[in-house]
């Protein structure tokens, strides 16, 4: 029997880590930075144990490396780390990949236990999935935000906690600074309603037609890469696509938006897909439950106006 | 005989490409057509991506490339909807190299660096277009200097290149054949006037009449050698036939593959207008004239990288190229149909600037004359 | 300062087609240099410019592909002063660990390095492993989604950009650094570049040649298929006629 373990650089991932934990066995321990207090929290979320780590300031998350790498070995193989896909969660598993010596896969969205762990990510710019076998006897994995669904909480759960030790990394990287990103608390992954906006946007100063009508249908809203990372009129947590956000919202609403694989891979997982597009011949609307071919410019406001009726 | 480009051809197209479909969009060149605005930005992307430069000698600050090469440049740069008919480098390098001296050739390449073209070439007159014999515009000495007098019309880029190469006659001279020279002008110097012509096509560049009310120059301003300014033109004549062939030939291909593309979306009568036979026979007969234009101008520009004589084949290829690409293109706009005739398609310019090309730099008439001519003389001995 | 560039050939994806069974075929597909690539190359050229003395030699382990003129050519022609290729049968379809084992040995034999940039992750597998990977086996500081670099003294001072924050380290040489695609844009290779890519030097490498040994497989890829086209209404109105705009939002509203 394999034991799960879970770590996150993020406190509000741990949910839908241990949930894809309880998918696979039933041994979970959550290796936590610091934090009594989340500590309690994994409990109800569905750890089993916990393995606390020693928090200080001064660590950048990687610097906890060989401490995780030694709980895992302690624990016994066979083994699977179960890491979220964050961009620090990617470096602290490609380097316990090499301290496990154990092979690693990123971004995956389904797994499952079969003679070793069985993932698939999305590969070739989201034409395709990959399914890849992790044959060796500690796998890690990361986990793409949303993709399982965080267990109900059950309060009346405990377990043990352990305190590991640190270990000192052979290198450390000095951080000079840290700057708080204007904190977006928008995460795209998990809203039900969006409406989209692509490169069909002439001006920043137009996102407030999109902007009304997504409050309208009370939607977040999000964007195809080139409005996130080209024109920066979005942030980058909006955006949509196979190197952004996959979401699976009821109702996804594509404004101006070619509709190339790349951004489907994205938005596809939604209910009902909705575009408006003034090229007929727009990839989109193959991909579309309902489309309008016409002006966004026109068909927005319009919307919005048939909409607060 | 091998017909592939070869890796560095296919590169340097590859990144023609990339940088049109990056930073200018069918909507910057349909925007400078409508406002009659010189598309400055792209001409530089053009000098500072090196394509301005090609043909201009290492020693120079250049790049080394043959004609074929640079032909296949201007194509490409047509062929994705960009006005290659601005691109005079080919030209301009060659006159000058040919006949310019090293100053001159240093402006030339000092220009191009920038991607503008260094001069305008003023030498049709009002009344002297396909007849250059009838040129009037003057030169005449006095205290040392050297002015011009005259009226020259149609010149292109007058009102947007630094300089300006005008050729006129010594009013003096004896023999009608060694009377004319060709003089470097500032188009600011005082006594120069210039206006503007409006033009169905081509408004990206400005097409002039200057006038040069007692202009004067230095002698140093002479362009290659007194008296033998006609001779240093036939040779800028050939070249220029080859670039206008070459000016052809991208345009129409890009008229072509939007033609294409629309036979396989529009709907009539239940079908795509692709599978109707008088669709698909004009697709065919524009296919055919596109692989000859193309294989018509690579021959040429070959020719001249080899040193043979451009005198009559690049007569013929401009003549077939302008007549081939003016046909191709109205084919393409019949097929687009209504819409084809409309600014937001993009034919409707091309099918605008393409009519010039069987004008200037030598008309069809002309060019059959040269040609007809030189075959009867070719074959009267054998 | 003494750089490393790492890149992958990739298929053009355009070119791939999806057979029936959703398998792909990939025959027809082009070669070109995986996109995230093309910003540690600029990467490497930027700060090659902003330090007169530096090298700049692109690396790269594969297959066949490797063996195209055009493509080393294509990348000669985009900064680095030569190329490093170690070319391999069994390096044809490399798993992340694997390259990884590869590029290591590979700078190895090269010789001494003080900066190597990869991309965010390959143009097809998209793995976003091997940069890291690839610090941990040559032993030296490796960090990766960085979004700002600039040169210091035996270090580099990156700025790297995470969900809620934005860290500025001091990272010591040698290094690897993996960059984002949000650092540079790759410039459109030059005229004079372009020509002048050919005459560069290119030494190229077996597995035997840098001393590796095929060590067991961490991961097998079971599949790789296109994923089912969700079926979808396609229910699409032309024209953006009043009419058509209030049936569009008529259907929205009901699934509501």
């Amino acid at each position: 029997m394999a034991k799960i373990w879970v770590f996150s650089d993020m406190a509000s991932r741990y949910p839908e880590l241990l949930a894809a934990a309880a998918s696979l066995g039933s041994e979970i321990n959550a290796l936590i930075v610091g934090s009594d207090e989340v500590a309690a929290k994994a409990f109800s979320q569905g750890a089993g144990s916990v393995t606390l780590l020693p928090a200080d300031d001064s660590r950048m998350v990687e610097d906890y490396v060989p401490t995780i790498a030694k709980c895992v070995n302690d624990g016994g193989a066979p083994a699977v780390v179960l890491i979220s896909a964050t961009k620090r969660g990617k470096a602290v598993a490609a380097k316990l990949g090499i301290a496990l010596n154990a092979g690693v896969v990123n971004e995956v969205s389904t797994l499952k236990v079969a003679d070793g762990v069985i993932v698939t990510h999305a590969v070739l710019g989201g034409l395709a999935r990959g399914t890849e076998q992790v044959t060796s006897p500690v796998a890690v994995i990361t986990m793409a935000n949303g993709a399982f669904e965080p267990l109900p909480e059950d309060g009346s759960r405990t377990g043990s906690v352990t305190k590991a030790e640190f270990i000192e990394p052979a290198y450390r990287i000095k951080c000079i600074e840290r700057r708080a990103k204007q904190a977006s608390s928008v995460d795209i992954a998990k809203a039900h309603r969006i409406v989209s906006v692509g490169r069909g946007l002439k001006a920043e100063a137009d996102l407030a037609m999109v902007r009304q009508l997504a409050s309208a249908l009370d939607a977040e809203v999000g964007c195809s890469r080139p409005i996130a990372e080209g024109e920066n009129w979005l942030e980058r947590e909006r955006y949509v696509g196979i190197t952004g956000v996959q979401v699976k919202a009821d109702i996804y609403l594509a404004l101006g938006i070619s509709g190339q694989i790349q951004h489907m891979v994205g938005a596809n997982g939604s209910k009902t897909i909705f575009a408006v597009n003034k090229d007929k011949n727009a990839p989109i609307f193959q991909y579309a439950d309902y489309g309008l071919v016409g002006d966004i410019y026109k068909v927005v406001p319009a919307m919005t106006a048939l909409l607060k009726k | 005989m091998d017909f592939q480009l070869t890796e560095e051809q296919e590169l340097l197209l590859a990144s023609v490409r990339e940088l049109i479909s990056r930073s200018f969009p069918a909507e910057y060149f349909k925007k400078c057509d409508e406002d009659y605005k010189y598309p400055i930005e792209f001409m530089n992307a053009l000098g500072e991506n090196g394509i301005s430069l090609l043909g201009v000698p290492e020693d120079l600050g250049g790049i080394p490339a043959d004609l074929v090469t640079q032909m296949l440049v201007i194509e490409e740069v047509g062929r994705m909807g960009a006005p290659c008919f601005l691109m005079m480098g080919a030209h301009c390098v060659h006159n000058m190299l040919d006949f310019g001296n090293k100053e001159q050739l240093a402006k030339t390449v000092e220009a191009l660096a920038t991607g503008v073209p260094p001069y305008s070439l003023a030498i049709t007159e009002p009344q002297a277009g396909s007849d250059n014999n009838m040129l009037g515009t003057t030169y005449t000495r006095k205290n040392g200097k050297v002015y011009l007098n005259g009226q020259k019309t149609f010149i292109s880029g007058a009102a947007d290149y630094p300089y300006m190469l005008v050729l006129a006659r010594d009013p003096d001279g004896k023999d009608p054949k060694k009377c004319f020279s060709i003089w470097w002008v500032d188009p600011n110097a005082p006594g120069i006037r210039i206006n503007r012509l409006h033009k169905i096509g081509w408004r990206m560049v400005s097409n002039c009449e200057v006038f040069f009310d007692n202009v004067e120059v230095e002698e140093s301003a002479l362009v290659g050698k007194e008296g033998n300014g006609f001779n240093h033109l036939m040779r800028n004549f050939e070249i220029e036939r080859l670039t206008i062939a070459a000016y052809s030939v991208g345009p129409a291909e890009c008229a072509f593959e939007e033609a294409a593309r629309y036979a396989n979306q529009r709907v009539t009568f239940g079908k795509t207008i692709g599978t109707y036979q008088l669709i698909q026979d004009k697709l065919t007969q524009m296919a055919i004239k596109i692989e000859n234009m193309k294989n018509y101008v690579y021959k040429v520009a070959w020719q001249d990288d080899n040193k043979q004589s451009l005198r009559l084949s690049s007569a013929l290829c401009k003549l077939y190229c302008s007549q081939a690409a003016q046909e191709v293109i109205d084919d393409a706009m019949q097929i687009m149909g209504g819409v084809g005739y409309t600014d937001d398609c993009r034919i409707s310019r091309l099918w605008r600037d393409i009519r010039v090309s069987r004008i200037g730099g030598g008309t069809d008439e002309i060019m059959t004359y040269i040609a007809g001519r030189q075959i009867v003389k070719e074959y009267a001995n054998k | 300062m003494n750089i490393v560039t790492c890149f992958k050939l990739v298929p053009e994806e355009q070119d791939i087609v999806v057979n029936g069974d959703r398998t792909l075929n990939l025959e027809k597909a082009n070669t070109k240099i995986s996109l995230y690539d093309l910003n540690a190359v600029e990467a490497g050229a930027e700060l090659a410019a902003a330090l007169p003395g530096s090298k700049v030699d692109a690396l790269s382990v594969g297959g066949k592909r490797l063996e195209n003129s055009k493509s080393r050519k294509d990348i000669l022609s985009r900064g680095p002063d030569a190329l490093y290729a170690v070319i391999d049968p069994s390096l044809e379809s490399a798993l992340p660990h694997e390259t990884a084992a590869a590029l290591a040995a590979a700078i190895t034999k090269r010789g001494s390095f003080d900066l190597i940039l990869c991309g965010e992750g390959s143009g097809d597998l998209y793995a976003q492993q091997v940069g890291l990977l690839l610090g941990s086996l040559l032993s030296v500081p490796v960090i990766n989604e960085v979004s700002k670099l600039t040169a210091g003294e035996g270090t580099v001072t990156v700025e790297r950009t995470l969900e809620n924050e934005v860290e500025v380290l001091s990272v010591p040489l040698p290094a690897v650094v993996c960059v984002t695609s949000d650092i540079n844009t790759p410039k459109i290779p030059s005229m004079k570049t372009i020509l002048a890519a050919g005459k560069k030097p290119i030494t190229c490498w077996s597995c035997a040649d840098v001393g590796i040994t095929p060590s067991a497989a961490l991961v097998e890829v079971q599949s790789v298929l296109a994923p089912e086209q969700a079926d979808r209404k396609k229910v699409i109105l032309e024209g953006d006629s009043d009419s058509n705009v209030a049936a569009f939002v008529e259907s929205l509203r009901k699934t509501l």
